[in-house]
């Protein structure tokens, strides 16, 4: 997964919690006046701070500041912190997952089928996986009557940027419309990130899931705040699914194994080291679930190759998979389906249209710089008109500035002031 | 050593003109182009009533016509239907010589390594279909002609398909001998591998009516070919067998960056080829052993189970089969040299069996029909799959070569009409490209290097075409 978040733009991002976090750190901000129970951090430079500490790592703390009815999370490193009187209760760590069973058997269907589709969750994400199709599909869905949303993943990861739509979009928007499962072909990255907030995962019998590590450039490791930041970021997601957060840290660094072990009544226990029975990730490895480990663990309901497999797993009765179905084809495709398919191509269209028309434009641009006074006018128009192509397109897929061109929004529109005022020139 | 020699060349190098894309004329002009030529005695003749002979191969015959694949003496090959009126007879390369009016006969193939002697069974036969991996994993070897090679099975009815893997993996370019084990090693080419196996996994048993029972015979499976027979549940191997040639995951990357994105590397790569195992049923410690030159793997058999061991064997009924490589435990040159090294795993014959991996060691299409269980009853099945599997790596050693030669002339064109004529030539060149864009131009950047070039070319001729009408304007002098 390559970080695309530069260093500016995480800042620009982080600044207006910086900025109520530094205010907050200049007064002896006080929950108790609230009559509230609350954990009082004592900073070495002698400032007081009491809210709730709903996270820690390492020393690290994140805690919650309480304003009237404003809710803060102030980050405070190790360093910072002289000492720590804690009053409220410790965030829950090692709480055994039960998982359900999946042999239980489903209450008897006393009404017509559930009606189900699958829609693919395919290539990068935020760009080609992204939230925007899926909420596209929601009224197709609600029109056609679907109870059952099967979220089939196959993606090697992509954006940072895109993870939290999309988690947001099937935790916020699907999760409470609809029964959503994912079935895993391979999720890599962004792509397991972005769906780890659906409780009921299966696994295909080449499914993959995991490897999490944030890089940019020539493998270059997210490192310090940045990665603090995204470790915090997967913790709620985790939640979201009922996904112990140990699993992603193994699948984000290096420093975390994981390790589990099971009692007798199937019950795990999670450990962020390798005491537990069955090890899945050593230290200095990064964490790659497998179809097999991952139902031992029972982080998979199970494994299924084809969709009736899928169904007798899942366990809700009989299932009508709504679309059509074409020749060698693992489900019928919806219109839902459809949605993601159209949007994938189009996006795959534009980028390569864009990569086309941004090569373009840099040609004429040479050419009309180096052509005879009498002559550069047809190269401007026709630069020009590549330009316009440019500008369009991008202006109808915004996330394509920061995603392709790499830019933010505001140096997009200096570029694009910049190129109109050289082609006035030129023209000229 | 193989009748038909094959070189590994970059994507530029130097070939003859390739038979699909560069003879792609109309039928007139194709017909025009024949005359009688010296060439192997071994090609069927066509004699048309027009007087010209014509020399190649059939490709199929029905009642009307008869699809032909012309074969010039340069060794240039054209394909090329004719109705059957306008031949007046056919010799073939083994049989006697044909009336054109007589019914379409199954046409004998014109070599005889490709066939596996038939053996005629009733109707209730088992129908096999054997198609031969040969090749370059990855060029000779590609899913556009496997695809199209299992299609003609599935049109024949296979109900048994058969594919012998015997990946070329020489250490020179004419395939007098073999790598070593260790050598070459190509973990990478696992995402090509990808590029195939939805055929094995999906598309045959989700998109055949029937479909067949799809078995790996491996000769030679390394590199890349290694995973692909790992995804089916049905191996067999020959005596001389191996399978590897993947032990350089971990050592992919080198240096390069931070240690945690390159663990990050492996484990996804490592998930993928362990998933791959997976669909076909295999310990996914076994791909461990084939990639990872530290990691220890012994084995021990309990009953007819194998349970494997992430460590060295502790008694005497457990096997080492990995060792961790490091200090007195690193491979010598001297095992490495005689395939003896157990740094990484490379799978033989007698290991594959002991693992479960094989199921037999065949030495034969018959052994292995014996092992099937249908030894005394098999039809072999003839189609046109092993021809396209066959004539796939043949076009795109000939695309390479063609390739090259045509941006050699690109350089040399001259005269007049300079720009239009570089034109044509460039979009040549792109059709090449397009047309075997999953061995040449996998990520389409050649494509768009040319793309590219053919606009520098319209606006430099934009700008001549400009210059030239003021010059015309303004008039001589």
């Amino acid at each position: 997964m390559k970080n695309r978040m530069t260093q500016t733009l995480r800042t620009i991002c982080l600044a207006g919690a910086l900025a109520l976090g530094s205010l907050a750190a200049t007064d002896s901000v006080s929950a108790t006046t609230l009559g509230v129970i609350a954990d009082e951090v004592t900073l070495k430079d002698g400032t007081v701070l009491e809210g709730t500490i709903v996270r820690e790592l390492d020393g690290n703390i994140w805690l919650e500041l309480t304003f009237g009815s404003l809710k803060q999370t102030k980050y405070i490193t190790a360093d910072e912190i002289k000492a720590i009187q804690r009053d409220s209760v410790e965030p829950e760590m090692d709480e055994p997952t039960r998982r359900r069973d999946a042999t239980q058997t489903a209450p008897a269907s006393t009404g017509p089928k559930k009606r189900g589709v699958v829609i693919s969750l395919e290539e990068m994400v935020g760009m080609y996986m992204d939230a925007e199709p899926l909420k596209r599909a929601i009224p197709w869905l609600e029109k056609n009557d679907i109870d059952v949303v099967v979220l089939k993943v196959n993606s090697g990861g992509g954006y940072l940027l895109g993870i939290q739509p999309l988690s947001d979009v099937i935790h916020n928007e699907y999760k409470k419309k609809f029964e959503v499962v994912s079935w895993i072909e391979s999720a890599i990255s962004a792509a397991a990130m972005s769906t780890l907030c659906v409780e009921e995962i299966y696994f295909m019998p080449e499914g993959n899931f995991g490897a999490c590590t944030g890089w940019s450039g020539a493998l270059e490791a997210v490192k310090g705040r940045g990665l603090e930041e995204v470790l915090h970021q997967m913790e709620p997601i985790s939640r979201r699914g009922n996904h112990n957060p140990y699993i992603m840290k193994a699948m984000q660094h290096d420093d975390y194994p994981l390790s589990y072990s099971k009692d007798e009544n199937g019950d795990i226990t999670w450990f962020q080291n390798e005491s537990g029975d069955v090890v899945l990730n050593r230290q200095g490895r990064i964490l790659t679930l497998l179809a097999n480990n991952a139902e031992d663990c029972g982080f998979s309901m199970g494994t299924a190759r084809t969709l009736d497999q899928l169904e007798s797993l899942m366990n809700k009765g009989d299932i009508e998979w709504v679309g059509r179905w074409e020749k060698g084809g693992l489900y019928p495709i919806s219109g839902a389906e459809e949605i993601q398919i159209d949007y994938r191509e189009r996006v795959k269209m534009l980028e390569q249209r864009l990569g086309e028309f941004w090569t373009k434009y840099g040609i004429t641009l040479g050419f009309a710089q180096g052509a005879p006074e009498e002559d550069r006018g047809a190269f401007v128009g026709k630069a020009r008109d590549q330009f316009q192509k440019i500008t369009s397109l991008v202006e109808n897929n915004p996330n394509f500035i920061p995603l392709i061109l790499g830019m933010l929004p505001r140096q997009y529109e200096e570029w694009k002031y910049e190129q109109d005022k050289l082609l006035r020139e030129l023209a000229k | 050593m193989k009748q038909t020699q094959r070189f590994t060349f970059s994507a530029l190098a130097l070939s003859g003109i390739l038979a699909g894309a560069g003879l792609a004329l109309t039928a007139e002009d194709a017909r025009a182009a024949v005359s009688e030529m010296a060439v192997a005695d071994d090609l069927d003749t066509l004699v048309l009533k027009s007087g010209r002979s014509i020399k190649g191969r059939i490709l199929e015959e029905t009642d009307d016509s008869i699809r032909f694949m012309i074969v010039f003496s340069s060794g240039l090959e054209a394909e090329q239907s004719y109705d059957r009126s306008e031949i007046l007879s056919i010799d073939r390369a083994e049989k006697a010589e044909a009336r054109a009016d007589a019914p379409a006969e199954a046409a004998a193939p014109a070599d005889d390594r490709r066939s596996f002697g038939a053996t005629p069974g009733d109707q209730d036969a088992s129908k096999v279909y054997v198609l031969e991996l040969d090749g370059v994993f990855g060029r000779g070897i590609s899913q556009t002609p496997i695809r199209d090679a299992v299609k003609d099975a599935e049109r024949k009815g296979a109900e048994y398909l058969v594919f012998v893997m015997n990946n070329d993996w020489y250490a020179d370019p004419l395939g007098w001998s073999q790598l070593s084990n260790d050598q070459n090693l190509s973990f990478d080419e696992l995402w090509r591998t990808e590029d195939m196996d939805p055929i094995f996994v999906r598309e045959i048993p989700l998109g055949w009516e029937n479909p067949p029972k799809v078995v790996f015979w491996v000769k030679n499976a390394m590199g890349g070919a290694a995973f692909l027979p790992l995804n089916c549940e049905d191996i067999y191997f020959h005596p001389d067998a191996r399978l590897g040639g993947v032990g350089n995951l971990f050592e992919m990357f080198g240096d390069l960056g931070d240690e945690v994105v390159r663990q990050k590397q492996y484990s996804l790569r490592l998930g993928h080829a362990q998933g791959m195992a997976n669909c076909g049923g295999y310990d996914p410690k076994l791909i461990q052993a084939l990639c990872e030159r530290e990691y220890v793997l012994s084995y021990k058999k309990v009953g007819d189970e194998v349970v494997f061991l992430e460590r060295e064997p502790q008694a005497p009924d457990e096997f080492l089969l990995t060792d961790d490589g490091k200090d007195e435990n690193e491979d010598t040159e001297r095992s490495l040299a005689r395939n003896e090294g157990n740094d990484i795993l490379t799978l033989d014959a007698k290991t594959a069996y002991a693992l479960g991996v094989s199921k037999g060691t065949v030495e034969s299409i018959d052994d292995l029909m014996w092992e099937l269980g249908i030894a005394r009853n098999y039809t072999l099945l003839e189609g046109s799959g092993q021809r396209i599997l066959d004539k796939w790596e043949k076009d795109i050693d000939e695309a390479a070569w063609q390739i090259r030669r045509m941006f050699i002339e690109l350089d040399e064109i001259d005269g007049d009409n300079v720009l239009a004529r570089r034109m044509a030539k460039l979009r040549d060149i792109r059709g090449i490209f397009a047309k075997y864009a999953e061995v040449l131009d996998p990520n389409g950047q050649n494509r768009a290097q040319i793309d590219v070039m053919l606009y520098q070319h319209e606006l430099q001729l934009m700008l001549e075409n400009l210059q030239e009408r003021r010059q015309r304007r303004l008039g001589p002098g």
